[in-house]
Parts: C-alpha cells; sequence; structure tokens
C-alpha cells in the first residue's frame, strides 16, 4: 500500500506539478497579508456569529483559506484522473498481479493524493508565513500556525470523495462529479444551521426534505470555526473529516472491486 | 468462502461509521449555533440566508403561527372578530382552502363588531349563493352602527370593490348610485375624504336620472370640502389619547 503511496506522490517530479508548486507559493505570497477569515465576513450578522473570533482560540486567516481551495483544485484535476488513466494504459494490471489487493490498491492511491494535497498546501503556508515575515518582521504566533495547518483535516474526506468519483467515472467525468460536489456542498452549509437558530416548531416539514440533502454533503463551515486547538469540537472535527472520508472511501472500495479493471481504448 | 467473513463484519463498519458521522456532524452543528446570540439577528437576516422555497414555507409557518396566536390572546369580541379576519385572508391569499371556516365564525359571533367590516367587504356584492347573507341592504344596516373613521373606510371600501366589478368604460349607475344613496343619510360626514365619495354620488345618481339625491349630494360634498382630514382627526385622537394616559399617571403618581 505505502509503495503506492510513494509512486503516486512521486507524479510530483513531473514538470506540470512543479509549475502548479510555483503558482500555489506565488498566491500564498500575494494573499498573506490578508485579514483572517472571521474579519472578512464582518458585513455578514449571521456569518460574523458563526466564524466570528472567540476568545482563546485562533483563527483561519483568508490566506490559508485560499491554500485550501487551491490545494484542492490541483488535487482534484490530479487525483481525478489517477486510477482511471492506470485502468485505461493498463498500468493497473501490473500493479495487481503483485501481492496487493484491490483494497490496499486504492488505500494507497488515497494516501498518495492526500500527500500532494497537503505539500500543495503546506508550501502556499510556508510562503504565506514567510511573507507575513518579511512585510512585518514578525512571525505568527506557533498556535495560530498549528490552527491553519489544523485546517489540512478538510483534505481527509474530499480526497476520498475525489477518490470515490475516480472510481466510478472516466477522468474527465470525475473532475466535473468533484467540482459540482464541492460547490453543491457550499450552496447547503448555511442551510441546517439557519434552520436550526429558528425557534421550535417554525421550520416544520420543511426540516426534514433539507436535512436530506444536507446529510450528503459535509458542511465546510465546521472547519473554519474559531476553535481552542485541543478541545472537544477540534476532536469532533477530526472525527467528522475520518468518518466522512470513511463512507465514501467504503463506497469507492464497493466500486473498485467489482469493477472491470481491463484496458479500455 | 473468504468473501462471507469479510462480508459480514463489512455492513456493520458502515453502520457504524454513518452512526459515528451523525453524531459528530451533530455535535458540530450544535456547537456553531450555540456561538450565535439569537437576540442579535433578526430573523429577515436567518430568512434571507435560505433558499427561496425554503424561505417561503418558513415565512407562511412563522405568518400562520403569529395569526394563531394573536386569536388565541384575542380577549375583547373587537380583538377576535380583527384575529379572525386576518387568519381568513391570509388563508384566502395563501390559497390553503382554509379561509371559509374562519369566516363564517366571524359572521356567526362577531358581525356586530365594528371590527368585522372588512368581512361584509369581502362578501357584499358576491353571488347570492357565495355571499354568506351579506346583501347591500345587511351593509347597509350595518354601517349605521361604526364609529365615524370605519364607517368612512366602509364606505371606500366598497365603493371601490363596486368600480373594480363594473364595467370601466360604461358602470351601471342605477346600481352605483343606489348603492351609494345611504350615504345622504350620514348627519354630518365629519371628513374632507367624504367629499369625492358623495360627488360620485352626485355624478351616479345624476346619470340615473336622481336629481334630488344629485343636488343633496352635491351640497354635502361642498360642506365636507371645509371639514378636516381623517388623518387629522386620528392625529387628534392619538393626542387626546396619550393626554389622557398622562393625566392619569400624574393623578396615580400622586
Amino acid at each position: 500500500m505505502w509503495t503506492v503511496t510513494g509512486l503516486t506522490f512521486r507524479k510530483f517530479k513531473e514538470p506540470a506539478f512543479f509549475l502548479m508548486l510555483a503558482f500555489a507559493i506565488m498566491t500564498g505570497y500575494a494573499v498573506s497579508e490578508m485579514d483572517p477569515v472571521s474579519d472578512q465576513v464582518a458585513g455578514n450578522a449571521i456569518l460574523s456569529h458563526l466564524l466570528g473570533h472567540q476568545p482563546g482560540s485562533e483563527p483561519v486567516l483568508t490566506s490559508t483559506f485560499a491554500a485550501l481551495l487551491i490545494s484542492m483544485l490541483l488535487s482534484c484535476f490530479t487525483g481525478a484522473v489517477e486510477i482511471p488513466r492506470e485502468i485505461s494504459s493498463g498500468q493497473i494490471q501490473h500493479w495487481l498481479s503483485k501481492p496487493i489487493s484491490r483494497t490496499s490498491y486504492l488505500l494507497g492511491k488515497y494516501f498518495g493524493i492526500l500527500l500532494i494535497c497537503a505539500t500543495f498546501f503546506c508550501a502556499t503556508e510556508l510562503s504565506v508565513i514567510l511573507s507575513h515575515y518579511i512585510h512585518s518582521g514578525t512571525c505568527y504566533s506557533i498556535p495560530l500556525i498549528a490552527r491553519q495547518f489544523l485546517m489540512m483535516t478538510m483534505f481527509i474526506p474530499y480526497t476520498a470523495v475525489i477518490l470515490m468519483f475516480s472510481c466510478c467515472a472516466g477522468d474527465i467525468a470525475a473532475i466535473i462529479f468533484t467540482l459540482l460536489y464541492i460547490l453543491f456542498s457550499l450552496l447547503f452549509n448555511l442551510v441546517p444551521i439557519l434552520i436550526a437558530m429558528l425557534p421550535q416548531g417554525f421550520a416544520g416539514d420543511v426540516e426534514e426534505s433539507i436535512f436530506i440533502l444536507y446529510y450528503l454533503f459535509p458542511n465546510n463551515l465546521y472547519f473554519l470555526l474559531d476553535f481552542p486547538l485541543f478541545g472537544i469540537v477540534s476532536g469532533m472535527l477530526v472525527i467528522y473529516s475520518f468518518s466522512i472520508a470513511a463512507i465514501f472511501l467504503m463506497a469507492a472500495d464497493y466500486q473498485f472491486r467489482h469493477m472491470d479493471l481491463s484496458k479500455r481504448g | 468462502m473468504t468473501a462471507q467473513p469479510e462480508k459480514r463484519w463489512l455492513l456493520p463498519l458502515f453502520a457504524a461509521v454513518i452512526l459515528i458521522y451523525f453524531v459528530s456532524e451533530s455535535f458540530l452543528r450544535q456547537a456553531t449555533v450555540a456561538r450565535i446570540n439569537p437576540a442579535a439577528v433578526a430573523m429577515d437576516e436567518i430568512l434571507a440566508g435560505l433558499p427561496d422555497p425554503v424561505r417561503k414555507k418558513i415565512s407562511f409557518r412563522i405568518t400562520l403561527m403569529q395569526l394563531q396566536t394573536n386569536l388565541k390572546n384575542a380577549g375583547s369580541p373587537g380583538s377576535r372578530a380583527s384575529a379572525l379576519y386576518a387568519l381568513a385572508y391570509f388563508h384566502e391569499t395563501e390559497k390553503t382552502g382554509e379561509h371559509m371556516p374562519y369566516y363564517r365564525e366571524l359572521l356567526d359571533s362577531y358581525r356586530n363588531e365594528r371590527e368585522a367590516y372588512p368581512v361584509y367587504i369581502r362578501f357584499l356584492f358576491e353571488p347570492e349563493d357565495r355571499n354568506e347573507g351579506i346583501t347591500e341592504k345587511v351593509f347597509h344596516e350595518y354601517q349605521k352602527t361604526l364609529p365615524p373613521e370605519e364607517r368612512f373606510y366602509a364606505w371606500t371600501s366598497a365603493y371601490n370593490k363596486l368600480r373594480s366589478i363594473e364595467d370601466e368604460v360604461s358602470p351601471n349607475a342605477d346600481r352605483i348610485a343606489r348603492f351609494l344613496e345611504p350615504l345622504s343619510e350620514i348627519p354630518d360626514p365629519p371628513f374632507l375624504e367624504y367629499a369625492p365619495l358623495f360627488a360620485e354620488l352626485a355624478r351616479f345618481a345624476r346619470l340615473s336620472g336622481r336629481i334630488e339625491t344629485a343636488e343633496k349630494a352635491t351640497v354635502m360634498s361642498d360642506k365636507c370640502s371645509y371639514k378636516r382630514s381623517i388623518s387629522e382627526f386620528l392625529m387628534q385622537q392619538e393626542e387626546d389619547r396619550q393626554f389622557r394616559e398622562e393625566m392619569e399617571n400624574r393623578k396615580a403618581g400622586s
């Protein structure tokens, strides 16, 4: 499994990846001096309450949010084509001729793509931290930096989503489905929270129908909340991320184990 | 053989993961909502963040609950009449089909209240099988019991409704004149706004050959031109009420 992970990660040596990495670093420099997300949403009454700065906790910087978006976008493009291309080129037959189960192969790919996401994110974040140091002469505090890197928990479920779509569809279709999925998840983020804010009984039967759809998508707002680094909320967030990843990986595993992996034209 | 043991633990594992997902999501949602001070966020802001179909459903429920609460809390017959009409009107505009029981209850129990005049307007000029007994004659008798401002509103609303169902270019002058004729029985119309109403009575009475009625209406119209407006009357009433309240507070204080 780790061999698959390593070989997936080695794609970073390709020139295209270096270009994407350079783009990520430059973007990190460009957004390094932006205010935290809590300040950016101050104009919106509800979002300012949800994402507002809490005493005793560290905020999420807008540059981190930008780094996250870029990393997810780049990993979407790279991760979505991994398995379909290996199937169409026949390389997957080479893997499965080794004593490696399909599940191990899938998990290897998952961790490989996760590593790619993390690398892009870390590179962008380091660029942000260095740029801030160069501009202001001061460095961000360790808790603040740690809070930014905690955002990487967002990659855990989304990498699983990318992998699941890539098992179900071809490379281009997987990219499209993943992007649409992320878009729909953003649309649904605020709705259940707004409904939860209504007095009891106001939502009525709307509540059931909305929640059926809502549970199909991860809520990105939870990752942007200000909370103490070591607490129940952060622990629950990690559990939440892993549970979503597990659901999608199990679905991907089921699909992958029943797929015809013969070379396609 | 190896597939069977694998399948056996896969389903419970999947169920456990789903359960963990729901529990963790519920916890995070509660933690998120707990951060918000409900008093600091207006209902409008919450509703504005919802998708349109969801917002309409929830707005409907909120309004319905508010109207039902108003009806439940209404003490006096007049306030009950107002609350019943508001509820009936809401159901009618929202096309729920549940408006008639409220209208009927209003007419059965509170038809003589001043606050009931909108329901008279609602059923006035309707066909016989749909007017719930509200005829022009019934309206004419009812409007005599109304205080000045409600009387004016009732007449204006009734006249506007009649004009809306009549042909715009060539209305039935006789019908309109016949309906407006009891206006002349008001001994001393108190408001400036009665002037155009009497002018309309004069016009249609003249068109339908009721010359005596037309002349009387013209005189009334001229008289009303020197009266105060209804808004001045209401402002005066409000000032009188505030003055009385202040006097009572002073008496209570001393």
